[in-house]
């Protein structure tokens, strides 16, 4: 009797929930509506909010938008998905519906958007993403990951002299970028013998997880039993991990390649220089470019406005600004102009030594310091 | 008989009782339709089909896998693999699916049955191994994405696009989604299913499993299959996470994990099992999928939103036990009586004598001499001991093993106290975190507040202290202050309101990640006091003042959770709420207390984390919490409560921290470590078993 009474129940909610839905739904498709003063809309649909690249980039592509070549003509809403890729998908269809004349995104993942970026594009709304999704219709800006693994490792093992042992810190294992840096590395290392790979870390893209990760390393093996290393982030924490264990000064810090890390950039300059935390170590530092993701506000306006760009995906490699101790310059003012003068550090105290340092590009020119900082434009 | 009168001829309190009775399922339905007309409001033009038709789409993967746990949580278990068996499901089908329909065919009966093994491999360890759920789940989530990852390490791999349109495409174009159909068709199997004979054995055993088997209800079997069941439930819902994104990705079902358990408890199925059932949770997945539609109609700042979402998560879980008989309508009853009893005088207080008699209380605590236990001392204690050893044994066993293999395998540094230096080091983390997390499973709850309460201790005292030693001394204290406040909150919330501690503490999760964000803009500037990274690189004897301070920490430890009458509370409350009340036990005041202590072990090891790393960062606390969860359960603690002892914890951290330089160490392929770490997990409680009838 029992169950036959709580049936009713059951029943009853269901068909609450579909007359629900089947009074207010079942409409006409209607047009996306652009925003009332004729400005652009535009949403960005970033990953996780918990990190301080990401929010970095968040504020880099706010910055964009409050440029003065943008600022009256878009109108830029951000909406986080954090690290949920069906969240993400609910999040972009909502902003179809919401009437975005562009979506720029941060992928969660490059494959599991593709329906609804699918279903964006066959409604009219330009969809331009980071590092890559699947989906054609999709404009793509991205570095090329394998490109920059080998350009990184290639150059540590140059300084090196083609000989010794490597240890490898990867980024997110299963991320396409991850696979494809790690590939690189890989590729580049099978070409020289004399290379030997001793170890290969999971860093995360994290330095507190880098650092975590070599000092499981370091329990079974020495400073002395490295020679380069590369990785996607972690020069800054290694670097100064040699510091805190003593092998620093009494040796060279050991050639380290990787991520933009403003303090790993200190870290370059002389010792002599009385900048803190300057090492004078040989170090690549290149970053897989934090400014992509203002550069993609760019490509969507100029989509909009009917200037396709000349290819598809836009790899940028080509714009990633390497530095290394031989060309790393204090920035004085930190401005955008001042960057393009060449400068390409700030000086210690004014950002964390995390911070990524590569919202500046030729292909960003109005980004400075600020912009990353507090997603406001310098001018 | 008389029961059937009364549903006759009573109607209205019968549907006042039904309601009632399914308060969760409708709080459910409501919520969804609340959120529903709200969002219909706010837009232009009426919802169209498209919309309904992506919402089911999207929704599917999320309601199937909820379905699943929802068996689980019957069951009154917990399965943490949950979502890392829909991406396994997905990534295979990714990779194998062909173009011919049967092959795509036979790829859907291989999802279903990829997703039953992994239910049957869970419930084979919890029904005949007789393990806990949460650590058996625990290993095969790393299992299985270790597998995920070897199977597929870059994200790819395709399904046919009609393979797709099956699942998401219209039964009637315009009229009526695929989706929906599916997702109907789900909940009329669970319908069929609940009026099985099994159906009543599966509430029959979560309610209480004596009962049902007394009653004569198999309930080894009844687990098994039920965990087998709701692993084909995940593997529905991989199924149609792979026609719904086309493709596969490794990643992709594991940050499902948080929604899907929030979709179940939001449904109104009760953790601990026997109540609740797949419907409500189907509408909550709904729910929850809106929020984001919500969020954004609202134009909610990014940064507000892991505050707001975890705001809707109390608030609706607040909604659903709420009531007359709530915990919260409990303490104002008493409150009241109290009051009553203030006004005329009838409290205990003003009783006279009371404390006199009190005072005639004291017992005579004279040892008794022992008249039974021969030999030596030391065989007299580890007879009177022995169940507690034996519970910590493995871990200690364990990571003698694994030092064994990191000297025989990789060698070098291994055998100086350099190695032990690291080793020490890395575990101070997990001996810290260990104390807060093992406090709170002792009690049966579990704290999942830990990654963004360190956090922002981490982050508050880098920027106050910005590399001065001078501001550490008012500002640890005061991030201290921070996690026993953290944990106030928790507490509050599990006590004043009754609600399952894995609830709140997500929801402070969240709120502290929220709060760390506004704090710091999301970029944490400063850093560590030099005091706190002194403690890492000075050498005493060759080992930094952070490793002896281990020796402090667990002294401290086993003082407060086996020697103070505050850890005989906990152990009492962990194994009986009831018993301990109606004994005497202030089981709120305990809890308050047991969650505060979590909180302050979070700060601590926030602190820690700064003096280590030397800046902070908003991230540095997630990969500390599950392995943590591990630690306190591979060292022999119940997870449901009232057994373990913190030695045992202490060489569960050592084991997993060895096992971290193992593998980091030698040249283990990156996918494999998850396997090696949820195998050994597995290995380790394996010997911890219960023998039945014990």
């Amino acid at each position: 009797m029992r169950a036959r009474k709580l049936g009713w129940l059951k029943g009853l909610a269901l068909g609450v929930g579909l007359t629900a839905a089947a009074t207010l739904g079942f409409g006409a498709d209607d047009a996306a509506a652009k925003t009332k003063d004729g400005k652009y809309l535009i949403y960005y649909s970033m990953s996780y909010v918990g990190n301080a690249w990401q929010t970095e980039a968040k504020n880099a592509v706010t910055a964009m938008s409050k440029t003065a070549a943008y600022k009256d003509r878009v109108e830029l809403r951000t909406q986080a998905a954090g690290a949920n890729a069906q969240k993400q998908i609910q999040q972009m269809n909502a902003m179809i519906q919401a009437g975005a004349d562009a979506i720029l995104a941060f992928p969660i993942s490059p494959t599991a958007l593709n329906g609804v970026i699918k279903n964006a594009c066959e409604k009219g709304v330009v969809v331009v993403v980071i590092n890559g999704v699947t989906e054609p219709c999709a404009y793509v800006v991205k570095v090329d990951g394998v490109k920059l693994g080998a350009q990184r490792t290639e150059w540590v093992i140059d300084k090196i002299g083609g000989k010794g042992n490597i240890v490898a810190i990867t980024g997110v294992p299963g991320v396409s970028y991850n696979e494809e840096h790690h590939q690189g590395f890989k590729e580049t290392v099978a070409k020289h013998p004399d290379i030997k790979v001793i170890g290969e870390l999971v860093g995360m893209w994290d330095q507190s997880q880098a650092r975590i990760k070599l000092k499981e390393f370091l329990a079974t093996h020495k400073w002395e039993d490295i020679d380069g290393i590369v990785t996607q982030t972690g020069c800054y924490t290694v670097s100064l991990m040699q510091v805190e264990d003593g092998y620093y000064p009494k040796n060279p810090i050991i050639p380290c390649s990787g991520e933009s890390s403003n303090g790993g950039r200190l870290q370059m300059l002389p010792p002599d220089s009385k900048i803190e935390g300057a090492l004078g170590r040989e170090g690549l530092s290149s970053g897989s470019g934090l400014w992509g993701v203002a550069y993609l506000l760019k490509v969507a306006v100029d989509v909009l406005d009917g200037k396709k760009p000349a290819s598809n995906p836009i790899f940028y490699n080509d714009a990633i600004v390497h530095v290394n101790k031989d060309n790393v310059k204090l920035c004085d003012s930190g401005s955008a102009a001042d960057f393009a003068g060449g400068c390409n550090t700030i000086p210690p105290g004014i950002v964390p030594p995390d911070y990524a340092i590569d919202f500046w590009s030729p292909n960003t020119p109005e980004l400075g310091f600020s912009s990353a900082l507090l997603g406001e434009p310098d001018y | 008989m008389i029961s059937l009168s009364e549903t006759l001829h009573l109607p209205r309190s019968d549907w006042v009782r039904q309601i009632g009775r399914r308060r969760g399922l409708v709080v459910a339905v409501l919520s969804f339709v609340a959120m529903f007309v709200f969002l219909d409001t706010l837009n232009e033009g009426p919802v169209s089909y498209f919309e309904i038709s992506f919402l089911t789409a999207n929704t599917g993967p999320l309601i199937l896998a909820a379905m699943g746990q929802t068996i689980v949580f019957l069951l009154g278990g917990f399965d943490l693999s949950a979502g890392a068996a829909l991406s396994l499901v997905n990534v295979v089908m990714a990779s194998y699916t062909g173009d011919s329909p049967g092959s795509q065919i036979g790829m859907v009966f291989a999802g279903l049955g990829i997703g039953a093994c992994v239910g049957a491999f869970n419930g084979f360890f919890i029904a005949f191994m007789r393990l806990q759920p949460v650590v058996v789940t625990l290993a095969s989530m790393f299992i299985i994405l270790g597998l995920n990852l070897l199977i597929m390490p870059d994200p790819g791999g395709y399904v046919p696009a009609g393979f797709s349109s099956f699942f998401i495409g219209d039964v009637i174009p315009g009229g009526f989604p695929a989706a929906l159909l599916f997702i109907l068709l789900a909940l009329g199997v669970w319908l069929l299913i609940k009026r099985t004979r099994f159906g009543t054995a599966l509430y029959a055993v979560g309610s209480n499993e004596d009962a049902a088997f007394s009653n004569g209800i198999p309930a080894d079997w009844t687990k098994f299959y039920g965990y087998t069941l709701s692993g084909v439930f995940y593997g529905a819902g991989g199924v149609f996470l792979t026609a719904q994104t086309g493709s596969g990705d490794a990643l992709v079902g594991k940050d499902m994990l948080l929604l899907i358990f929030a979709a179940t408890i939001l449904g109104g199925t009760r953790i601990g099992g026997g109540s609740g059932g797949c419907l409500g949770t189907a509408f909550a997945a709904f729910t929850l999928t809106l929020i984001v539609n919500v969020l954004l109609v609202l134009d909610v700042n990014s940064s507000y939103s892991p505050i707001v979402e975890s705001i809707v998560l109390i608030l609706a879980v607040i909604g659903a036990t709420v009531g007359r008989d709530s915990a919260f309508a409990e303490y104002i009853r008493v409150a009241r009586l109290k009051l009553t009893g203030l006004s005329n005088r009838s409290l205990p207080v003003f009783m006279p004598g009371a404390r006199e008699h009190r005072a005639k209380l004291q017992p005579d605590w004279a040892l008794r001499p022992n008249d039974e236990l021969k030999g030596s001392a030391l065989r007299q204690w580890t007879t009177i001991n022995w169940e507690t050893l034996r519970l910590m044994l493995p871990a200690w066993v364990l990571f003698v093993v694994v030092y064994i293999l990191v000297l025989a395998v990789i060698g070098g540094e291994s055998w100086s106290p350099h190695y032990f230096n690291a080793l020490l080091t890395l575990a101070l983390f997990y001996t810290v975190l260990a104390l807060g997390q093992g406090a709170v499973v002792l009690t049966g709850g579990l704290d999942l507040s830990v990654p963004h309460t360190l956090a922002f201790s981490g982050v508050v005292l880098a920027a106050v202290a910005n590399g001065a030693d001078g501001p550490a001394y008012w500002a640890i204290p005061m991030v201290l202050g921070f996690g026993l406040v953290v944990g106030l909150v928790n507490g509050l919330g599990i006590v004043l309101f009754g609600m399952p501690s894995i609830v709140v503490t997500l929801a402070t999760n969240g709120i502290m990640q929220g709060l760390a964000l506004l704090y710091t803009g999301g970029i944490p500037t400063g850093k560590s006091p030099p005091a706190l990274q002194w403690l890492f690189n000075e050498r005493w004897l060759g080992f930094a003042p952070v490793t002896w301070s281990i020796i402090l920490i667990a002294i401290v430890s086993v003082v407060v959770l086996h020697r103070t009458s505050f850890g005989r509370r906990i152990f009492a409350v962990g194994n009986s709420q009831r018993v301990a009340k109606l004994s005497g036990t202030r089981v709120d005041m305990t809890l308050l207390a047991v969650y505060m202590l979590s909180g302050f072990c979070s700060a601590l090891a926030g602190v820690l984390m700064t003096g280590f790393s030397g800046i902070s960062f908003l991230s540095m606390g997630l990969p500390l919490l599950l392995p943590t969860i591990a630690v306190v359960l591979v060292g022999g603690t119940l997870a449901t409560g009232g057994r373990g002892h913190y030695m045992g914890m202490l060489g569960g951290a050592l084991l997993l921290t060895a096992l971290g330089t193992l593998v980091t160490g030698s040249q283990v392929p990156i996918a494999v470590r998850d396997i090696v770490f949820g195998v050994v997990i597995l290995g380790a409680v394996l010997t911890l078993r219960e023998r039945r009838g014990s």
